[in-house]
């Protein structure tokens, strides 16, 4: 542009008012960017972005609690499922009878541990009279 | 937003360990050997004793129904191999915070121990294990367990059933 506006003759002048009409109509379209800079930086300083980044922490927020209550919640139905031994007799009948056999010999073991009472640790004393 | 991360990890921690405690010990135990061809194993569901309950039998003691109704499960463990060390093992394995030592006592040579898990005055689970040189035994008992009326039983019962764990094995 300098090397423009140098220039002599008829051609150099209209080369100088055209240099100075570009150099006018940019510093224009400068200033107007500055200002718009200004105005950009001043509202970035202010707080007029704030809330939307709190609006955007409490959304992810519960959206965390969300996807953790379901997975705590798929997390509990495996474990509720998964000790389930299988069933050993399919009949009610064959059930009670090994049911009572284990009773029979739990009770049983259990009389003659206490007859013979040969150790009681801690609560066992209290235990004691609930069989007498 | 600090306070939010922390409190978030808070009931994070403490739901999942929670949900850790409810599978106890000793149904990892079970768990481990109910498959092993070792062991012959017994597992009656709270299913199972709910129709066990409602179903009429002939000469059904009023005792023996009364304890029956109060049961929701029974799981029994039995081996005759490696006896000891699987007696040794199911000790280690067994919570003493959890379950409580009611008895123990040694009988033609078998370690016999009585435990329960009780919240308060109600024993929510008798554990038996039986550990001698022919047999390794566990026992246990779930439901709202009255020990006195199992302690009345074998009178009731008139049995001796002292080698259950024999003829357990037999069966399998």
């Amino acid at each position: 542009m300098r090397e423009m506006s140098n220039a002599q003759g008829p051609e150099g002048t209209y080369f100088k008012m055209l240099a100075e009409a570009r150099k006018s109509k940019s510093s224009l379209i400068l200033d107007d960017i500055d200002a718009y800079n200004l105005k950009q930086t001043l509202n970035a300083s202010r707080t007029t972005v704030r809330p939307i980044y709190q609006w955007m922490a409490s959304a992810a927020a519960i959206l965390l609690f969300v996807l953790s209550g379901l997975g705590v919640w798929k997390y509990s139905q495996q474990t509720t499922q998964a000790p389930q031994m299988a069933e050993t007799y399919d009949d009610p009948y064959k059930a009670y009878e090994e049911v009572r056999e284990a009773l029979a010999f739990v009770s049983s073991k259990l009389n003659k541990s206490q007859n013979e009472a040969l150790v009681n640790i801690q609560k066992a004393g209290e235990y004691a009279e609930m069989f007498k | 937003m600090k306070s939010i991360i922390i409190s978030f990890f808070v009931i994070i921690a403490t739901t999942l360990s929670s949900f850790g405690q409810q599978e106890d010990a000793i149904t990892k135990y079970f768990d481990k050997y109910i498959d092993d061809t070792r062991f012959s194993a017994v597992y009656i569901s709270p299913k199972m004793f709910n129709m066990v309950s409602k179903i009429e039998i002939e000469d059904m003691e009023p005792e023996v129904q009364e304890v029956i109704a109060s049961m929701k499960g029974l799981r029994i463990l039995h081996t005759e191999v490696n006896t000891m060390q699987f007696y040794q093992e199911a000790l280690k394995t067994i919570n003493t915070n959890e379950y409580e030592l009611l008895l123990t006592a040694r009988d033609e040579g078998e370690n016999v121990r009585f435990m329960v898990k009780s919240s308060g005055d109600i024993v929510q689970e008798l554990l038996m294990v039986v550990g001698g040189e022919k047999n390794f035994a566990l026992l246990s008992f779930l439901g709202n367990i009255d020990l006195k009326k199992i302690g009345k039983l074998a009178k009731a019962l008139d049995i001796e059933n002292l080698h259950y764990l024999d003829k357990l094995e037999e069966k399998n």
